[in-house]
């Protein structure tokens, strides 16, 4: 076990230089001079050639890029070349407030998808197992923006039943709860299509399986043969998706938290992006990354809890 | 299975069961579409920046709701020397900072010297004049010593850039001046800042030094809240659900519904002084040929882009610059011609640009098609696109190339294109023509690369000068000057409008250098 997860982190490591590079590479590619930005409009070529040698990107982009890696090795992120503001303080300021997202999307989005789903497989061909499929399709194909405006609109502001600008507080808090509501609502809304389709699609192949069948034929109710015998069983491709879907939300976060306001770590990225700010982007783009790699290793881990044969 | 039902239904019910709260009693909610990058007055020259700035700091100066006249801010009074170089400001002597420490003489020499320190960076430096030396005669006298007299200095301090900060702050925060804290003596004191986020600021206790041209010198609420919404949709929702107060950031198409919409007020600034226009780089094959320019000075309908899009939110602009500015040029206006593409063609017949086989006019080999640069957001896609039908109907072929904001200033500052769409702010007529028209100023921000010597002449003496008459006619010598020859398409004239909620009582729309509220004073909020 311990050398499972020993050998997942090293394979974590090249993919988060990967990540890092290319990330470095792409925000060298986007023809926006960030001394231009900084210096802001009618400025002088002089003054905005001084901006630049100040940020250093007036060396070769190799040189650059060591210099930002050598810093990253000793914890040192840089500090924002747009406010000056430490980078690792905006990105401590901003994870909580996406991780509170994140999970009120997803402590309600994956046990309905789950319930979904399974109560589709259970009735498989009547109206219900029709509604569910239709309303997961649905779910995976409307834009999280719209879901998210439209919530605005109904439950925001006709009904004014929640707010919908920015974040109230943390999440133990009346206000905090209040104001994650809406956008947790939102980001789980495209979560629980995928769920319940893959659980639908898992929990079929397993009622159809002999163990399954010798369940029945022992007298088992309906009730515990789908929890205990099915269910279970179904779960290893319900976790990868679930695994790779968290991947997905994390893009749909970003959307989420500019339609909201949400002091969160993909609308830092966003506004770090579009102003050209190299060292907080790149600290995103750690971030999300890193988050991507950790979910995956919780997922590989849950396999072997889930999956004896793995274990083998 | 059941219990996990049961929790589901139990976190699904919860949020239901709460229900929506509007903006604190006593705290005013502004929102806003963007952030700036920090608020040091001398370090940003952003609007957002001086939103806040002139909220947190005071200016010598402050312009009336007329925006055309200078009253005292904290200066109670100036005088100015014969010869028109030495300015003396006498102080108030009972402001204090935020942190209670007396305002004197010396922070006043000491903010403007850091503004026009070229170690600060300041790009807009040029607005403090050719400064030789400012003195603290004593704790509430300033001399203000220019190598040569400068008309518009009142005007310029009243700007936010001027604004009178701390120096021991300034000293301790460092580059961090504006970003983590904030130190000044305007009606609020800086509280917190999450960068994208909610700028928090709380009243100045015992602030009662307000420019004359508010009814309450002191502040009317205890705490302001500048709230980013980056989603305009979202913005309108959060202001008429009663989630935020006040805002100026109403997209142009829904300003006729609002303005019909019983739980909001809106506000408007007649005077306000933001233009679009387009500029022709003058020495640039083929917009160097006036007669084309002037031709494409008629055939372009502003009438119908103020209508078509800014929704009635903008007025077609008939001249160089706003006819409410100061030092107007009423024959400017007049010289300007009018929306007649039938007129701009015969102009272009007359002149031997003939009509090609693709309907593109040419003249000596040379085709009428250039290339214009602008930014990428809706409004200036919207124009270009409109200017660009306008003019092929006349024969003239315009090629857009529009850029995100954050490349387009490095853009701008090329000589890779024919023409350019920008908008911008400003104060007087001075002040925009001395911007853009100096030939010193080449080649940013004077993008025309207008080089003409009357001009610059002309513009010399508009500041230099001590009478004011003969100043006006300098400025009207250069707007007829550039009226003539076509240089830029006023196209539209941005309205400021502000809306705010129900519970929000006194705010009127001011529009200084783009800000709506200014100091946000004579406000308050019910419940």
């Amino acid at each position: 076990m311990a050398r499972h997860v020993i050998q997942r982190l090293l394979v974590a490591i090249p993919v988060l230089f990967g990540v890092l590079l290319v990330g470095f590479l792409l925000m060298q590619v986007v023809p926006t001079d960030p001394a231009v930005v900084r210096a802001g409009p009618n400025a002088s070529a002089e003054l905005v050639a001084q901006i630049r040698a100040d940020l250093g990107l007036d060396r070769p982009v190799a040189v650059q890029f060591a210099l930002y890696l050598a810093r990253l090795l000793q914890g040192d992120l840089g500090v924002s070349i747009i406010n000056n503001i430490q980078v690792s303080r905006e990105l401590g300021n901003t994870i909580g407030p996406t991780l509170e997202l994140m999970f009120g999307a997803l402590v309600w989005s994956i046990p309905l998808g789950i319930f979904l789903g399974t109560l589709a497989a259970c009735r498989r061909g009547r109206p219900i197992d029709r509604l569910v499929m239709m309303a997961s399709v649905a779910g995976v194909s409307v834009p999280v923006f719209f879901v998210g405006l439209v919530l605005i609109w109904f439950v925001g502001f006709k009904w004014e039943l929640l707010p919908f600008t920015g974040r109230g507080g943390p999440i133990w808090t009346l206000e905090g709860l209040q104001t994650l509501a809406l956008p947790a609502l939102t980001l789980g809304l495209v979560f629980v299509g995928p769920v319940a389709r893959m659980t639908r699609t898992a929990v079929l192949d397993v009622l159809g399986a002999d163990h399954v069948r010798t369940a029945r034929a022992k007298g088992l109710g309906e009730f515990p043969v789908v929890l205990r015998h099915a269910l279970r069983n179904a779960l290893v491709p319900v976790v990868t998706l679930i695994g790779l879907q968290i991947g997905f939300l994390l893009g749909g976060a970003v959307v989420t938290e500019t339609i909201f306001s949400w002091p969160g770590v993909g609308r830092l990225a966003v506004g770090a992006i579009l102003s050209n700010d190299f060292p907080m982007a790149q600290g995103t783009i750690l971030v999300l990354a890193g988050g991507f790699i950790v979910v995956n290793l919780a997922v590989d881990l849950l396999y072997l809890v889930l999956d004896p044969r793995v274990r083998a | 299975m059941r219990k996990l039902l049961l929790a589901f239904l139990c976190l699904a019910g919860l949020p239901a069961l709460a229900h929506a709260q509007g903006a604190p009693a006593d705290t005013l909610v502004v929102l806003r579409s963007a952030d700036s990058d920090n608020y040091d007055p001398a370090r940003s020259t952003a609007r957002a920046a001086g939103e806040v700035a002139y909220m947190l700091a005071d200016t010598l100066t402050s312009i009336d709701w007329d925006m055309k006249t200078v009253v005292p801010g904290l200066a109670r009074s100036w005088t100015v020397s014969p010869d028109g170089k030495t300015y003396t400001f006498k102080l108030r002597d009972d402001v204090t900072f935020c942190d209670g420490r007396k305002m004197t003489a010396d922070d006043v020499v000491y903010s403007i010297n850091r503004w026009i320190d070229p170690a600060t960076r300041s790009p807009v430096r040029w607005r403090a004049g050719p400064v030789k030396e400012l003195r603290a005669v004593d704790p509430t006298t300033v001399d203000y010593e220019l190598t040569q007299p400068f008309s518009e200095l009142p005007y310029q301090l009243a700007l936010f850039f001027a604004s009178i900060v701390d120096r021991n702050s300034v000293e301790k925060l460092g580059p961090n001046f504006g970003v983590q804290g904030f130190n000044g003596t305007g009606p609020f004191c800086w509280s917190s800042w999450t960068p994208r986020g909610d700028l928090v600021m709380t009243r100045h206790e015992g602030y009662n030094w307000a420019p004359p041209i508010f009814k309450n010198p002191a502040p009317q609420v205890s705490k302001v809240i500048w709230r980013v919404i980056p989603d305009s949709n979202t913005l309108l929702a959060a202001l008429q659900s009663g989630q935020g107060d006040v805002t100026q950031y109403i997209p142009y198409v829904a300003l006729e519904s609002l303005k019909k919409n019983p739980s909001l007020h809106l506000s408007n600034q007649p005077n306000y002084f933001w233009d679009y226009f387009i500029g022709f780089k003058v020495d640039k094959p083929v917009v160097n040929d006036p007669v084309l320019r002037r031709a494409m000075v008629m055939s372009v309908n502003r009438a119908g882009i103020a209508k078509a899009v800014f929704f009635g939110a903008g007025d077609p602009a008939n001249a160089l610059l706003n006819p409410a500015v100061k030092d107007f040029d009423p024959k400017s206006k007049e010289m300007e011609p009018g929306f007649d593409p039938e007129g701009a063609k015969k102009l272009l017949d007359a002149n031997g640009w003939a009509a090609g086989a693709d309907g593109v006019r040419a003249k000596a080999g040379e085709r009428a098609s250039f290339t214009l640069y602008g930014f990428n957001d809706p409004i200036s896609a919207r124009i270009t696109e409109a200017m660009q039908a306008d003019l092929r109907r006349v024969g003239v072929e315009l090629k857009l190339q529009l850029f995100d904001a954050t490349i387009a200033w490095g853009k701008l500052a090329t000589q890779d294109f024919g023409a350019f769409l920008m908008s911008y702010p400003y104060v007087s007529a001075s002040d925009a023509l001395n911007l853009y028209f100096p030939s010193t100023n080449r080649p940013t921000p004077n993008r025309m690369n207008w080089n003409d010597a009357r001009t610059d002449e002309w513009l010399t003496q508009a500041r230099t000068s001590l009478d004011a008459k003969q100043r006006e006619e300098a400025l009207a010598s250069v707007q007829r000057q550039l009226t003539e020859a076509s240089v830029w398409i006023p196209l539209v004239r941005e309205q400021l409008w502000l809306a705010s909620s129900k519970r929000t009582q006194g705010a009127r729309a001011h529009g200084i250098y783009g800000v709506g509220l200014y100091k946000g004073l004579d406000i308050t909020v019910g419940k």
